[in-house]
């Protein structure tokens, strides 16, 4: 699996599981309150992969996998999240996969909002990024018997200054992954930059084009079945009566089910159509006959007579000058 | 419930369902070709577009029992699969898609543009495009990426 396989968005989070759970060697970062940096977790055994801290694993032949902690619902936090780590880490987009957090504490918050993600994990990933590279430049350091500044980053690899002596981030990620976690990691200077704010062409965009991106709708998992919910024709109706033979009649169709939300001013009620596909969860919904009561409300606002409206370019459209 | 076989990108397929199934749910749920997306069951968005027989047509408004028989059905799974199309290309090149949840059916309107017009203008591209609505509003570089694909001097 790599950057370029646009396999990887199907794939990447069984193949992430599988590969965090053989991680049980290594140093973990974990990002608190998306501030400070520290280290939580050593542990010990034998592994193929380092997970150096959450969101960056090293395998032994130099794989480097960068975790988005990010939703990406168009805004590009695939790409723009594990940037700001592989500029720091120095390992060019080309040479990491991509995969998506899937949902363990470890990652911090997993939303996205409020034009938030690159506001709010601007310094700490840059820091995580920047934390592991020194960690790795220490440990080829040790190795070479060289002070720290003899050395330097590129591309997934620890130089020597002045000589073609290097070793790759796979080389060093087990004696990397004991020492200790560096505070304050130095940061590159923006005009140093050789990824962020530069066109890169995002990796995920094949996966866009053929199919095999993988939304929440194409989720399946064993036993799953489907539900289609029908709601008020008016905000905050409540239900009176459900007729639901006509429903329960229908191939496919396994339980109605009266839903309660509980929201911030009222409670919002619903009737959920169970099936075991969801084209027949959909037409058992249709064919639901519920009586609605929608006596508490002080203001009267219908679907269907709204919608007429609009067609006739009436309410809510604002009119040009 | 009925068996019906169907051509999903040159492959027969024996499914059993009940008649009003729309391919859309045969597709996705009965046969696993998820690319082909929902977005709206009622033709006014695109999002499920396939070709039968080379024409592009909207997935959730075909019946299974309405499929002629030997009918050839082409996917996204079926557009480029062995190395990528032109139009996939395209898109690649010009980075079209934002969260790509419509470019399933943006790209089966696109080829099918193609295959009927090798050059097309930007009237015929908006023309054949106008029922694929996408909520990122990636259309300027969909039209750009299909007269890349065409090969237009542009």
């Amino acid at each position: 699996m790599s950057l370029n396989d646009d396999n990887f968005l199907r794939t990447g989070r069984r193949d992430f599981i599988k590969r965090a759970s053989l991680a049980t060697l290594g140093l973990a970062i974990g990002i608190d309150s998306f501030s400070k940096i520290h280290n939580i977790t050593p542990h010990n055994g034998t592994v193929d992969n380092f997970e150096i801290n959450p969101f960056i694993l090293i395998g032994l032949d130099n794989t480097i996998t960068i975790v988005n902690p990010r939703n990406d619902m168009g805004q590009g936090t695939l790409h723009s999240v594990p940037a700001m780590i592989a500029e720091e880490l120095e390992v060019s987009l080309a040479q990491i996969k991509i995969i998506q957090s899937d949902g363990q504490s470890k990652y911090g918050a997993q939303t996205s909002g409020n034009s938030s993600s690159i506001r709010r994990l601007w310094l700490p990933l840059r820091k995580a990024g920047a934390a592991t590279k020194e960690m790795l430049i220490k440990a080829a350091a040790r190795q070479w018997g060289v002070l720290e500044s003899e050395c330097y980053a590129r591309e997934a690899r620890v130089f020597r200054k002045g000589s073609d002596t290097s070793l790759t981030y796979g080389e060093l990620a087990g004696a990397a992954s004991k020492l200790e976690v560096p505070a304050d990691p130095v940061l590159k200077h923006p005009a140093d930059f050789s990824i962020i704010g530069k066109d890169i062409k995002r990796a995920e965009i094949p996966a866009r084009t053929n199919g095999k991106a993988v939304y929440g709708i194409d989720i399946e998992v064993p036993g799953m079945v489907y539900a289609s919910i029908l709601h008020s024709p008016m905000i905050f109706g409540k239900i009176v009566t459900i007729e639901d033979s006509d429903t329960l009649k229908i191939p496919g169709v396994l339980r109605v089910i009266k839903c309660e939300r509980k929201m911030i001013h009222r409670d919002a009620e619903s009737v959920a159509v169970i099936a075991t596909d969801w084209w027949a969860a959909l037409k058992g919904r249709n064919a639901l006959k519920v009586q609605w009561d929608n006596s508490n409300l002080t203001e009267t606002l219908d679907t269907e007579d709204y919608f007429k409206k609009l067609c006739k370019g009436e309410g809510g459209r604002h009119q040009p000058p | 419930m009925k068996k019906y076989t169907i051509k999903v990108n040159h492959k027969p397929y024996d499914v059993e369902a009940e008649p009003d199934v729309p391919l859309l749910w045969i597709l996705r749920d009965y046969l696993g070709l998820k690319g082909t997306k929902f977005g709206c069951g009622i033709a006014a968005c695109g999002a499920c577009t396939i070709h039968l027989n080379n024409n592009p047509v909207r997935s959730c408004q075909l019946r299974i029992s309405t499929i002629p028989a030997g009918a050839q059905i082409t996917t996204i799974e079926g557009i480029g699969a062995d190395a990528p199309h032109p139009v996939q290309e395209a898109w690649v090149e010009l980075q079209v898609p934002q969260c790509g949840y419509c470019q399933s059916g943006q790209i089966m309107s696109a080829v099918a543009l193609l295959a009927r017009k090798p050059m097309p203008s930007d009237k015929d591209i908006d023309a054949a495009l106008a029922g694929n609505l996408c909520r990122c509003g990636t259309y300027d570089r969909i039209r750009k990426a299909i007269h890349l694909a065409a090969g237009n001097p542009k």
